[in-house]
């Protein structure tokens, strides 16, 4: 540079170089940083600190009473896994007896049912043979009278009561084998 | 009966994994130290600080030497001899300082 | 560059900024300490400090408001440094670390205002950190280990032969260690506001450079604000490295 309009020529034109103002440079370095300590680790470092430790803490506490919620809310969903598995199982239980019990009326009523059908066949037969016997007692009675009744057309004064009957019934039951 | 049921206790279960999952996130984030990215720049400064580091060591050697030839009068026996400890000496600490670097972007970089 | 100056050519003079003038005098005989504009903005530095970090913590809230979380982060920053670099027991040296980083910090930034001055690009300044550092760190290392801490220069793993050569190399690097601290710091923020001053002087010096100048002024500006910045991270992080070494000798 030729234009320089040099005031600090003794320093080669570096006024860092120019070691008279070193000694007032360092001594108000020194006593401004002294001054920036004493403010700074008196009252401002200690208050970031302060805020950085209680919002520390405060997301620590807040971090703690999540995690016991969600520990609660296991527990709640655990309660809430067993409580429907036994009423599952007390359902089906339920539902098992009522079912035993069905299939034990189910068996009573059909073993009544059955006992009063075999009552009644037994009543019927009963019956149907009283029927039958009558019936055939009416026939041989009706085939006696009438055998005899031909005789007496026939041969009057030959028929004989017992003679008749006995052949009635042996041509009745020949007729019965018969059948 | 059973299955809606099934389902929303599946969903329940889920939401409550992903809560311990972010629980968890949240409690590394406030332990754990956080790490800064290095710029570029850094880059830029350092080649310039290398050097440096190595004039200075020169330097300082030099200085040692030539007092030590300012008391022997051995003019420049030992000015030569340490100028060459501080050569060395500037190598040194440019390896220290290029070691650095490595570890700095090797931790930054994951 | 031309001899014959004319008004408007170009008229550098980019160490002009850097002037130390004294508003008045202290002489103690030895020495002037007079009050200067150096000592001034190294006052005004404290005091934006003060300000800034005053009002962001005055509020004290748990929920940060934006200056808090800002002076937080930078608290949190150093303190991660300080810890990460030189362990868990340089903690105790945090607020001396503090102190500096934020107060070359300061300095370096006030020192983008135009017109004004900054503190952290004069050697005297510098030197006298770095040499703070050093000696504080050295005295630290002999509280800690006493006469062992001369284990740190002296290469117990290297061949016997070498040993004495290579601590001769290590007492050089150590001592080397305050004048590349101080240089790095200084010569950064040195050249940066000459730099800026020589484009800024080509935007004056002739129509057509203006707009170029312009762009380049404002390129600058973000590049010197963030070397502003790096160098007061580069030279805390130096301070640490060293308290590290001290502490642990390797």
């Amino acid at each position: 540079m030729a234009t320089e309009n040099i005031d600090h020529a003794q320093s080669g034109g570096m006024p860092q170089l120019d070691f008279s103002t070193w000694a007032s440079q360092i001594f108000w370095t020194a006593v401004a940083l002294f001054v920036l300590y004493k403010i700074l680790n008196g009252s401002i470092l200690p208050k970031i600190s302060g805020a950085l430790e209680d919002r520390h803490n405060a997301i620590a506490d807040d971090l703690d009473k999540a995690a016991e919620l969600k520990r609660q809310a296991e527990d709640a969903e655990a309660a809430h896994t067993a409580a429907l598995a036994t009423a599952k199982a007390d359902a089906n239980k339920i539902i098992a007896e009522a079912q035993n019990e069905i299939d034990a009326e189910l068996a009573t009523a059909s073993a009544e049912a059955d006992a009063e059908i075999a009552a009644r066949t037994a009543e019927s037969e009963v019956r149907i043979n009283e029927v039958r016997a009558e019936a055939q007692s009416n026939a041989k009675s009706i085939a006696t009278d009438t055998a005899q009744a031909i005789i007496e057309k026939l041969a009057p004064g030959l028929s004989d009561k017992s003679t008749v009957e006995a052949a009635v019934s042996r041509a009745l039951s020949a007729a019965g084998v018969a059948k | 009966m059973a299955a809606p049921d099934g389902k929303a206790g599946e969903t329940d279960r889920k939401s409550l994994d992903e809560l311990g999952a972010r629980i968890d996130a949240a409690r590394q984030q406030l332990d754990g130290p956080k790490r800064e990215q290095t710029t570029k720049y850094k880059t830029l400064n350092r080649a310039w600080q290398m050097v440096v580091e190595l004039v200075v060591s020169v330097v300082v050697g030099g200085c040692i030497g030539y007092a030590l030839d300012w008391a022997f009068g051995t003019l420049p026996l030992f000015l030569v001899i340490f100028g060459g400890f501080g050569f060395a000496a500037g190598i040194k600490t440019i390896l220290a300082t290029a070691r650095g670097f490595i570890d700095e972007d090797d931790t930054a970089s994951p | 560059m031309a001899k014959e100056a004319v008004e408007g050519e170009l008229n550098i003079d980019p160490m002009h900024q850097f002037d130390i003038k004294y508003f008045f005098d202290i002489d103690l005989g030895i020495a002037n300490i007079g009050f200067t504009n150096s000592a001034l903005f190294a006052f005004i530095a404290v005091a934006a400090i003060v300000v800034f970090l005053w009002s962001a913590v005055s509020g004290h809230s748990l929920v940060p408001s934006r200056m808090q979380s800002v002076a937080e982060s930078i608290y949190e920053f150093v303190r991660n440094m300080v810890r990460d670099t030189a362990g868990d027991e340089a903690l105790k040296y945090f607020p001396y670390i503090f102190t500096v980083f934020i107060f070359i910090l300061a300095c370096n930034l006030i020192g983008m205002i135009p017109y004004s001055f900054t503190v952290t690009s004069h050697f005297a300044v510098t030197v006298f950190l770095a040499l703070s550092v050093f000696i504080s760190v050295t005295v630290i290392g002999f509280l800690k280990h006493g006469m062992h801490f001369f284990s740190f220069f002296w290469p117990a793993q290297a061949p016997a032969a070498l040993r004495p050569v290579l601590c001769i190399i290590e007492v050089i690097s150590y001592l080397a260690r305050p004048i590349s601290h101080s240089i790095r710091l200084g010569a950064n923020m040195m050249a940066g506001h000459a730099v800026l001053k020589v484009i800024g002087a080509f935007a004056g010096a002739s129509a057509l450079l203006v707009v170029p100048s312009v762009l380049g002024i404002v390129g600058l500006t973000a590049l010197e604000v963030l070397v502003a910045v790096l160098q007061a991270y580069v030279f805390t992080i130096l301070t640490c490295v060293y308290l590290n070494d001290a502490l642990n000798l390797h």
